[in-house]
């Protein structure tokens, strides 16, 4: 019986380039050769078995210089004061809504079929199909402190670090200064800073294999547990009779839990909507939260041969077009089990849509539960979400992977298929209400974002950083042609005003911050230019400095006082990353950008990805904490803390942790958190939290989490 | 250890075990980030020679997890595996073999990543239970009981999707009953 399942799992087995002698293959001897070469170049590094570096392919062999734009004397214009665009529906703006559920029914399922192929909606956007278990990406952004009750004062404490001030983003740990939240491991925990202690602990459903964030305002909390499959639902009908079997979506649901932090922690109410999780905002105690679902139709996959892919195709369509309007329209459970689903009158469209995805943004007012969440829908894909006080931006970067293989067949016989021109689509909500946000309409900009700092909203405009690869197919040596560019937006029609593009050709954008009206880009492949961009007029951005330096910092830190702070990695002048690299810039003259002061840790992997919620800036003390990667489980994480100055950049020392429980495998290792409450650095890892001097770093307390 | 011990190591676990980690990451990423992690995975092993076990594959393949996940971490998606089996049911020719990696695909989908991991762990790199047990950071009685309720999870997905009978998803769903 085992031989059978072996057969059967190994016919399910998709085939790579890999299965036919690779290793031994030319392609394998000139990848065991570069090895070679990065381990040679390495020798003269500090061995620590401790410590693995991370490496990068050997490149090409000079890197691209640019051509720096020298801003011209008194060419640039002064910062526009524009008046904020009206956030009411703005007349060159088509707000299209469906006129009735009849022609909405008609418009997704025109739009659904055009989108079918012969197997149904696999691959396509939305689909049941796409990868169901996205995890929940950083959102970053400071957030104002949360007000507190008269006649109390909390110390001094750090919030998470958001994107836009006074706009929240769920994450692991939240505090108020008296009083730590956190969500790790199955478990929301309470632990009060004056005793440090947990005082509170409440078990969370899902076995603690669900990611799970908070967003915290007052005494109330929201849990958001993110998409798992609904086990109580069958995933695909079965068909009547011996016919084709058929292939449906698969239902996935994420679940949001009220909870209550005023005495023992508690859950008050909780809501289950189908679809993915998404992302949220939370400005004040209101919440958006945003959810992608796909349409639930069944199609037929065995007919035994008898139809070609044209047929199939067209079959499918006729059943896109005999599916009822359910199929598409969003739902959600309550705790009391009942199913809601959102009227067609709070569905809207951008002018082209596949009607494979649907955007759904509940507004949850922490104070007043659950009861209302207003859903309102957008037939439009997404995967990215930028908000600011007034507005909600959400961006979907085309998988094109879904679709499309870069470098050949490297899975299966077959053609390859054609891939699609990438663009990012941009969605605009207005948020300044209470109650269930406003579509304002959707623009798009060629290329993709990195993340959420690749937009920005400022002064009526949104700047947009992409990153565009060129070509339909992989250069020999295995990459891919690109370069970035910044989009400049009117934000009301989300119109292109302007652009400065060819950043980086050949490379990627690594880190993008706006400060204002200036954008920041690192670009990297082997060396980091860091262009400066001057955004004042929005018909005419460009590039007024750049600064080429080895190695790239992936993320990006205002400082105050014309500095920036980048985290990143340090490289020789080849490109190979040879450790952690902190610096500080000063970009007060546009024309120059230099660095003032570098930390670099040769014996510590570098952060390719710095989750922005793991960095912690407390400008009142010039104290910088980032997280130093540990790869081996049985090693408890560490964090460099550093102190910025006027001119330069100073180690403190490290934080560490014991090493935690292991739990199911979660790569999530190390210290995840560093917050300032007080004087104290506080860190908190899945083994615990541990307070240490903010001076000195010296232990304080350690509270375990059992 | 000495360099030249090293690189001898070195050349021999690639031979011996690069087809598989390479496949491992192109089943889960796109061919150029599977390139350089495949790299990185070899870099890696050199560096820690020492401490590497023998045989090493379980090693090899939970560092090439960990860096597939980090690298992740920073693009809020996990690995693109689920996908990945939906075009290459896409393109299958014989209807047969369509129909089975469609089935597994959609039924992978709507388990846990836990699930699917333990799940393609155990039948596609060649790996002895011990060797996946080493990729999960797990120990090997945990493993076998991960992969027992993982299987009866996938089969109860195949059946309630009415994959029975003679054909071959219909024979998979017995194979992991059994």
């Amino acid at each position: 019986m085992a031989d059978e399942l072996d057969r059967w799992l190994a016919a399910a087995r998709p085939h790579t380039t890999a299965d036919d002698g690779w290793a031994n293959s030319p392609a394998g001897n000139r990848t065991l050769s570069a090895i070679h070469r990065v381990n040679r170049d390495m020798a003269h590094l500090p061995r620590r078995d401790f410590w693995i570096y991370a490496q990068r392919t050997v490149l090409v062999a000079a890197a691209a210089v640019l051509v720096v734009a020298v801003a011209t004397p008194g060419g640039s214009h002064p910062g526009k004061t524009a008046t904020p665009p009206s956030l009411a529906h703005p007349a060159n703006m088509a707000l299209v809504a469906y006129h009735s559920c009849a022609d909405m029914l008609a418009g997704l399922r025109a739009h659904t079929a055009a989108s079918v192929g012969p197997w149904g909606l696999l691959g396509g956007n939305g689909g049941g199909y796409r990868n169901a278990f996205d995890a929940q990406g950083p959102a970053a952004a400071s957030s104002a402190p949360v007000p507190l009750a008269p006649g109390q004062e909390a110390a001094a404490h750090s919030a998470t670090n958001v994107h836009e001030a006074g706009v929240d983003e769920p994450d692991i740990v939240k505090t108020n200064g008296d009083r730590i939240v956190t969500v790790s491991d199955g478990s929301l925990r309470v632990i009060d800073t004056a005793t440090k202690k947990v005082t509170g602990s409440l078990k969370l459903p899902g076995g603690g294999v669900q990611p799970a964030d908070l967003l915290v305002s007052g005494d109330r909390a929201l849990v958001l547990l993110q998409s798992f499959p609904d086990y109580a639902v069958k995933p695909m009908l079965p068909s009547a009779g011996a016919g084709p079997v058929v292939i449906g979506p698969t239902p996935i649901k994420s679940t949001y839990l009220l909870i209550d932090l005023s005495g023992p922690p508690r859950v008050l109410d909780s809501i289950s909507p189908t679809g993915q999780y998404v992302d949220a905002r939370m400005v004040g105690w209101t919440i958006r939260l945003v959810v992608r679902s796909g349409p639930n139709i069944a199609f037929p996959s065995y007919d035994q041969g008898k139809l070609t892919g044209a047929q199939r195709t067209a079959r499918n369509q006729a059943i896109v077009r005999k599916a009822p309007l359910s199929a598409w329209l969003p739902t959600y459970v309550t705790a009391a089990g009942l199913s809601r689903t959102v009227p067609c009158g709070q569905v809207s469209h951008p002018t082209d849509y596949t009607g494979t995805s649907m955007l759904t943004i509940y507004t949850i007012d922490l104070a007043h539960g659950l009861s209302d969440v207003s859903p309102v829908t957008l037939a439009a894909d997404g995967d990215t979400v930028y908000g600011t006080q007034a507005s909600l931006y959400i961006a979907s970067n085309p998988d094109w992977w879904a679709c499309c293989v870069a470098d050949g067949p490297a899975i299966g016989p077959g053609p390859v298929p054609k891939r699609p021109t990438e663009k990012t689509e941009i969605h605009r909500f207005d948020v300044t209400g209470p109650g269930a946000p406003h579509y304002l309409g959707s623009g798009s900009v060629p290329g993709r974002l990195l993340n959420q700092y690749s937009l920005s909203d400022y002064d009526g405009y949104l700047r947009v950083a992409t990153t565009t690869s060129a070509g339909s197919g992989a250069t020999p040596s295995g990459g891919l042609a690109s370069s970035s560019s910044v989009y400049v937006l009117a934000a009301d029609t989300l119109a292109v005003t302007g652009h400065v593009g060819e950043l980086g050709q050949g490379e990627q954008i690594y880190a993008v911050r706006f400060v204002g009206p200036l954008g920041y880009v690192v670009t990297f492949r082997q060396t980091d230019p860091l262009y400066v961009l001057d955004l004042h007029d929005p018909a005419a951005p460009r590039e007024t400095g750049e600064l080429k330096l080895t190695g790239y910092s992936a993320y990006l830190h205002p400082a105050g006082d014309g500095r920036l702070i980048g985290v990143g990695q340090e490289a020789n002048s080849q490109g190979r990353v040879a450790g952690l690299q902190v610096s500080l810039f000063d970009v007060s003259d546009t024309s120059a950008p230099h660095r003032l002061a570098q930390v670099v840790r040769s014996d510590a992997p570098g952060e390719g990805q710095l989750d922005p919620h793991a960095f912690l800036y407390w400008p009142a003390t010039g104290v910088v904490v980032v997280p130093i990667q540990s790869w081996s489980g049985s090693v408890g994480g560490k964090v460099l803390v550093l102190k910025v100055s006027e001119t330069g950049l100073a180690t403190l020392g490290l934080i560490s942790h014991p090493a935690g429980q292991r739990t199911a495998p979660d790569y999530q290792g190390g210290i995840q958190r560093s917050m300032v409450i007080g004087d104290s650095i506080w860190t908190l890892s899945t083994a615990g939290v541990k307070v240490s001097a903010m001076s000195t770093l010296a232990d304080q307390a350690w509270i375990p989490f059992g | 250890m000495d360099d030249g011990e090293r690189r001898a190591l070195l050349d021999a676990w690639f031979r011996a075990y690069g087809d598989r980690v390479l496949a491992y990451l192109l089943h889960r990423t796109d061919p150029q980030t599977a390139q350089d992690l495949v790299q990185e995975v070899f870099v890696i092993a050199f560096r820690k020679a020492a401490a590497v076990p023998e045989p090493p594959v379980g090693w090899l393949f939970a560092t090439a997890r960990r860096l597939l996940a980090n690298k992740n971490r920073g693009r809020r998606r996990q690995d693109q595996l689920v996908t990945r089996l939906a075009e290459d049911a896409a393109r299958a020719t014989d209807p047969d073999t369509a129909e089975l990696k469609l089935a597994f695909a959609g039924t992978l989908a709507a388990l846990s990543a836990n699930d699917r991991e333990v799940l393609t762990l155990s039948g596609w790199y060649g790996l002895t239970p011990g060797e996946a047990a080493a990729a999960l950071d797990c120990s090997p009685s945990a493993y076998g009981v991960r992969l027992h309720r993982a299987r009866q999870r996938l089969a109860g997905y195949l059946e309630s999707a009415g994959y029975h009978g003679p054909n071959p998803a219909g024979k998979l769903s017995e194979a992991l009953r059994g």
